[in-house]
């Protein structure tokens, strides 16, 4: 059972939306507009956001917007459920960082489609570090084939540049990756990356970490695999 | 009359949900009289997205026509679609479908 966080303002659409989830086995939790959803947030940990765009006070843009500002944080998959179907609405929707985009009025199987593929997506993980002789830390992750970008996302890195993931050599990541791990945003010096078989290894480079921050490292890398084991 | 397929699972919802849109058409006669076709386009907008997945399609198809003629604000056109919307909610009938 998945638990699910839909937003809307209109009861129909709430109703329609919780009743459909709700029969197909997953909980079900309702906020009529951005306020009370982020308070819900606060206090729940959802596996799926379900979020309409026109509300009042704050529309789902910038509902959304504002959850990925802490990434990091809320690395929780969010869907855009909308009657606006233009192109432009789509693709605002997915640039604030929306993972897909239901148009209404909805059916049971598209929206429970919709939701399967994003409970579908698979996950990173971080695999080993390895402290060489030159005292630099490489953190080696690996990366199913379709979900390198995405993958990186959850954990707070944001790709700011290099496309394609094959010809990757060097990225820039945004700090709260080192946020979460507890670095400083200038230890980090390079990303490489290689293609293996089932996807991709991702190494991170730092540089002259201190005792302490090569112990936060190895730390997040243990805290990856036990949820990874769980 | 016009039969429409409703799926079982949504039974205890319809009630509520014809009750609002029965008192939703009275809103958008007083929208009209108002001249508050911003209203207006909310209120069909709304509609338009709701009531298609509930198996309402006609609604939904009168309601995205209420939106556009709000937009251009042609008066005629809105009179008759909330005319033939209320028509529509006063005469179907549910057949209910597992």
């Amino acid at each position: 059972m998945r638990h699910i966080l839909v937003v809307d303002d209109n009861e129909d659409s709430l109703n329609l939306t919780k009743t459909f989830l709700s029969h197909a086995g997953h909980l079900v939790t309702t906020a009529k507009e951005a306020f009370t959803a982020f308070e819900k947030i606060k206090t729940h940990q959802f596996d799926l956001i379900i979020t309409d765009i026109n509300m009042p006070h704050r529309n789902g843009f910038d509902f959304v917007s504002g959850l990925r500002k802490h990434r990091a944080l809320h690395p929780v998959p969010i869907i855009f459920m909308s009657a606006r179907n233009s192109n432009q609405d789509i693709l605002r929707g997915l640039g604030a960082g929306g993972d897909d985009y239901l148009v209404k009025p909805i059916t049971k199987e598209t929206l429970l489609t919709k939701v399967d593929k994003q409970f579908q997506k698979k996950q990173f993980s971080i695999q080993e570090a390895i402290f060489d002789e030159s005292q630099e830390t490489h953190a080696k992750l690996f990366l199913e084939e379709d979900v390198v970008i995405e993958s990186l996302s959850k954990i707070g890195i944001r790709i700011l540049s290099a496309q394609p993931i094959l010809e990757l050599k060097a990225i820039r990541l945004t700090s709260p990756f080192f946020e979460k791990i507890g670095l400083a945003a200038d230890t980090f010096e390079t990303m490489q990356s290689r293609k293996v078989p089932d996807g991709y290894e991702i190494f991170l480079k730092f540089k002259n970490l201190s005792d302490s921050d090569q112990e936060k490292v190895e730390n997040a890398i243990k805290r990856a695999n036990l949820k990874k084991a769980a | 009359m016009p039969e429409v397929e409703i799926a079982t699972e949504l039974k205890d919802l319809i009630p509520g949900f014809l009750d609002r849109k029965k008192s939703e058409i009275e809103t958008l006669k007083t929208c009209l009289d108002e001249r508050n076709y911003q209203a207006i386009a909310k209120i069909a907008h709304d509609i338009k997205g709701t009531s298609g997945g509930y198996g309402f399609d006609r609604m939904s198809e009168l309601a995205e026509d209420l939106e556009a003629a709000s937009e251009k604000q042609d008066r005629d056109s809105l009179k008759q679609l909330i005319e033939k919307l209320e028509s529509y909610l006063n005469s179907i009938t549910i057949r209910w479908v597992d």
